[in-house]
């Protein structure tokens, strides 16, 4: 028998809203239903960034950065969710290792994908800057150059304040663009 | 769980060396080069126990290849962390998996604000270049310390 708290919520419940800060910072993990990620939900400019199925987690950044929740949490369907806080993290990671290696798992991939992005934009600043003022004489080069600046614009064109956290978590579908 | 005591200049791992464990550094500082040994060697970062505790966490969980060279640079004590004792050594102190956790949250927000960055210095340079006006100077020296960054990574100097 599971000591880990669960809580039942009906399809069509918030779970938690963009912006709040909860008491106790918690994050969730699935174990019936599927959850919905949205930004500015409930506004003309809602956006869902993904879906939480069984087996996955999510609101994590609350219980690592003590950060308010960068997105809006909804049942899809009637979902039952483990919830888990800093003391409750032992009695997790006995319970449910293949959840906690699935998070170090993924985060360790985005930063190994970001490392290579920054090394790609970093190599293609390197070959630019041997040209000087000249126009590179190499179509790749020029494609690779004009493919970031068109990135900034069309980031500057769709980005949200209130996205910032959700972005650095590969949730933001701009910022999943930004990153190729 | 043996805590080793490591003398100040000893290598800890090496750039390319594929080892499946973290550090877990309870003393000193360690620091992490790329182009060791070379005339082009270059400090990237210095890591402490008090500030940063974890060293090579990443390769603990997907075993690829160190990406930089890591020298003891005082006298340190660090455990090793390795497949075999990793889930005893998280469950018997699980505040580490959240350090651990909130390190690699840490490194990913850094190198995005980085990336952000490196992204709009391009953006406003070729901006000036399309109106054929000359790159101001503050900019160029940002991108200047971007190709470095490359230069000193990649090994191409």
């Amino acid at each position: 028998m599971s000591q880990l708290r669960t809580e039942t919520f009906p399809k069509g419940t918030l779970i938690f809203k963009e912006g709040s800060a909860p008491e106790v910072p918690c994050m969730y993990d699935v174990l019936t239903g599927r959850v919905g990620i949205y930004l500015n939900y409930g506004t003309p400019e809602q956006k869902q960034l993904t879906t939480i199925e069984i087996d996955s987690y999510f609101g994590e950044m609350s219980l690592l950065e003590n950060a308010p929740r960068s997105a809006t949490a909804v049942a899809l369907t009637d979902c039952i969710l483990h919830v888990i806080t800093e003391k409750d993290l032992q009695q997790y990671l006995q319970e449910r290792p293949n959840v906690v290696k699935q998070m170090l798992q993924q985060m360790t991939s985005r930063l190994r994908g970001l490392t290579d992005q920054y090394m790609d934009i970093c190599h293609t600043i390197a070959e630019r800057e041997a040209y000087g003022v000249e126009q590179p004489k190499d179509d790749d080069l020029n494609k690779k150059v004009d493919h970031y600046a068109q990135l900034w614009n069309a980031y500057l064109a769709e980005t949200h304040e209130s996205s910032l956290y959700a972005q650095q978590y590969g949730w933001d579908s701009t910022w999943n663009q930004l990153l190729r | 769980m043996e805590t080793k005591l490591i003398p100040a200049g000893t290598v800890i791992f090496k750039k390319g060396d594929i080892e499946r464990c973290m550090y877990d550094l309870t003393q000193g500082s360690v620091a992490i080069y790329a182009d060791y040994g070379l005339p082009t060697e270059r400090k990237l970062t210095t890591l402490s126990a008090e500030k940063n505790r974890f060293l090579g966490e990443m390769g603990l969980i997907d075993a690829a290849p160190r990406s930089a060279t890591a020298v003891a640079e005082t006298d340190c004590r660090m455990l090793t962390i390795d497949a075999n004792n990793a889930k005893d050594y998280f469950y018997n102190s699980p505040e580490t998996l959240l350090a651990v956790m909130r390190q690699l949250s840490d490194r990913t927000r850094a190198l995005t604000n980085d990336y952000t960055e490196a992204v709009k210095t391009i953006a406003e340079s070729e901006d000036y270049r399309k109106k054929g006006e000359s790159i101001p100077k503050r900019l160029i020296e940002k991108l200047h310390g971007f190709a470095d960054i490359w230069r000193a990574l990649s090994g191409k100097n």
